[in-house]
């Protein structure tokens, strides 16, 4: 048997920035298919459906007709002894937690927080990280060197450890008479912490991107012609570089989709309905043993939105990067 | 060797930078410390003199580098609730993180370089094809998921006991120790291996179509051992960087790992002193893992050069 005789994909990835640039994104993938792909392929579009509906659910959130807000009681009172699948009916399609909560009702309403969170954060990461990782890659010198060293020190510092200072930081702690109020803080202070945090790991994405770029062709002959730094930087380079800020947006986006899961999971995050809460709320023993669904529905749901926001990251990016090969 | 002494003096400005960081956040933080410290027994007088005693009315930057100072001859203070000294409570903490890190990297290592180095082997071939796609689906999965479906499947049908953690030092078999830390290590581990094996690969295919390569098959040399001896060290440069920069999500996913599973490690001493707001605790808890990390990435960056000659020349140019 030959060793790896065949031509792999795996060699053609050079361009982007490679894996070890960006820790919170996983490795670039080369997927199971040896071919390079033309189309997307079914899995494709049946993630971005999905994504689709949890976005749309996001948005329309409650005034969606079957979204109950008051708990049912008796149902509560099932699924406490253990017979949750009892309770499964037209009126809780995916049956109650033990208050009574319907839980597609739930994920929906907390669909609205993850999705907020996890896209403002990623907005936030690149208007920052991707303009200073503009400039940076662009201008080389003592102004990268400097805004490097920056983004090595938030680097340094474990990104959950981080993130949690900053929640403390933020968070309405030592409220009014003493009373705490935890670790929770509002969806926007989560997300701009998030943001804060997700700066690092973008802007040397974009900085790796600009870097290739900087030296092509057409960026010299914009020089030449006498254009200024920031046209060459939006006019030249920005619409190169968003392609593969597009494809790590969307890897990200589920990255940070997880660290809030993990977040409100230790009962940190969002002072709202929110995924992780709900695996959080199912997550004790007695829960697991009588009623593993509450904890697992909406597990299965984070899951799912995430394996679709890497796949279709990573269609995405291999998409964009064929077509990079034929400039 | 040069490079080694450059780049380990690089990393005191960092580690300066980064304590000052953290050190203005926990600042930052609303509410007056003497009122965590007093608690129920909180007059106004107390509270003065406590601020006044614990040096907390001093300048910004005389209470930093008093504190830094303190810190780096070892003497991390006392804890503002238990008046515990801080070291005393590291010293029983960190050893549990410390042995659930090591476990984690031993079961992800172990697993992820076999199924790497196979699945480069036959690219394309149906083992490669299986491992991608779990491996892929594997990165979307969270290690609090991973550590739930442990606790419903496997530990709660086993009896398997939670929270009833053994220090190493006081348990009389290692084993019992160990053993309370196999499904956190478990959860923690899942997500990595799909990483670093799916990095594994990537490199390995590339290398793997190197004339070095040829050569040793053309003199009759077995696939075992091209794969192992001559293409897995060139090909773990990637993995080392990923599994570098991994350890700081790793400490951070010990946080919800220790929380999950009920084990007294550092993440968990964070995680409830913040929720306390006993901030001295807090901080001398994220210095200590900050250095480390610090210089862990250091170490990493040396052990190219010990890993691919090839760095090392290139460095020696440079």
């Amino acid at each position: 048997m030959s060793i790896a005789t065949e031509a792999s994909p795996v060699l053609s990835e050079g361009t982007v920035p490679s894996p070890a640039v960006a820790p919170g994104v996983p490795a670039a993938a080369s997927s199971a298919g040896a071919s390079a792909k033309k189309t997307f392929g079914p899995a494709f579009w049946v993630a971005t459906v999905w994504l689709t509906v949890v976005v749309f659910c996001a948005i329309v959130g409650k005034i969606l007709p079957f979204v109950k807000d008051t708990p049912d009681y008796l149902a509560a009172a099932e699924v406490a002894e253990g017979r949750w699948t009892g309770v499964v009916s037209m009126s809780h399609p995916l049956a109650t937690d033990a208050q009574g909560n319907d839980i597609l009702s739930s994920l929906i309403v907390g669909s609205r927080n993850s999705i907020i969170i996890s896209f403002a954060t990623i907005f936030l990461g690149f208007v920052v990280g991707g303009m200073f990782g503009m400039i940076a890659g662009y201008r080389k010198g003592r102004f990268d060197a400097v805004v490097s060293f920056f983004i090595t020190i938030l680097l340094s510092i474990p990104p959950l450890l981080f993130i949690l200072l900053m929640i403390s930081v933020i968070s309405a702690g030592g409220g009014e008479n003493g009373v705490d109020q935890g670790l929770q803080t509002s969806v926007w202070k989560l997300a701009m912490s998030l943001g804060v945090l997700s700066i690092p790991s973008l802007f040397r994405i974009v900085r790796g991107a600009t870097m290739s770029f900087a030296g092509r062709e057409f960026v010299v002959a914009a020089r030449a012609m006498g254009a200024k730094t920031g046209r060459i930087l939006f006019r030249e380079i920005f619409p190169n570089v968003a392609k593969p800020m597009l494809a790590y947006g969307l890897v990200a986006a589920g990255n940070v989709m997880v660290i809030e899961g993990g977040l409100s999971f230790l009962g940190v995050g969002v002072n709202g309905p929110a995924w992780g809460r709900m695996i959080n709320s199912g997550s004790s023993l007695s829960d697991l043993r009588l009623a593993p669904h509450v904890a697992f529905i909406p597990a299965l749901v984070l899951f799912l939105t995430v394996l679709s926001f890497n796949f279709v990251g990573d269609k995405v990016r291999e998409r964009l990067e064929v077509k990079e090969g034929n400039i | 060797m040069r490079y080694a002494i450059r780049r380990l003096l690089l990393s005191i400005p960092l580690v300066m930078s980064t304590t000052f960081l953290v050190f203005g956040m926990l600042k930052l933080i609303k509410g007056d410390p003497a009122q965590t410290i007093l608690g129920t027994a909180y007059t106004e007088e107390a509270a003065a003199r406590l601020t006044k005693d614990f040096g907390l009315d001093r300048p910004f930057f005389y209470q930093y580098f008093k504190w830094l100072g303190n810190t780096l001859t070892g003497d991390f203070g006392f804890s503002y609730g238990s008046r515990e000294p801080i070291r005393d409570i590291l010293a029983r903490s960190l050893p549990v993180s410390l042995q659930l890190v090591t476990l984690t990297m031993i079961i992800t290592l172990s697993v992820a370089i076999p199924l790497g180095i196979y699945s480069a082997y036959r690219v394309g071939g149906l083992f490669d094809r299986i491992v991608s796609s779990f491996a892929f689906a594997f990165i979307a999965v969270p290690g609090f998921v991973v550590g739930l479906l442990l606790l419903k499947f496997v530990s709660i049908p086993l009896k398997f006991p939670k929270g009833q953690y053994v220090p190493l030092s006081e348990a009389g078999n290692p084993f019992d120790s160990w053993k309370h830390l196999l499904f956190p290590a478990i959860s923690l581990s899942m997500g990595l291996i799909a990483n670093y094996l799916r990095v594994l690969r990537t490199d390995m295919v590339a290398t793997l179509q190197e004339d070095f390569i040829s050569l040793a098959k053309t003199k009759g040399i077995s696939d075992r051992r091209i794969l192992w001896r001559h293409a897995l060290r060139p090909s773990s440069i990637t993995l080392t960087t990923v599994a570098g920069v991994n350890i700081g999500s790793l400490i951070g996913g010990t946080v919800i790992a220790e929380q999950l599973f009920v084990l007294p490690g550092v993440g968990k001493l964070i995680l409830n002193n913040l929720l306390f707001r006993d901030y001295l605790v807090v901080l001398s808890a994220v210095t200590v893992i900050t250095i480390a990390f610090v210089l862990l990435t250091t170490l990493v960056d040396i052990l190219y050069g010990v890993i691919d000659p090839r760095v090392r020349h290139a460095r020696a140019i440079a």
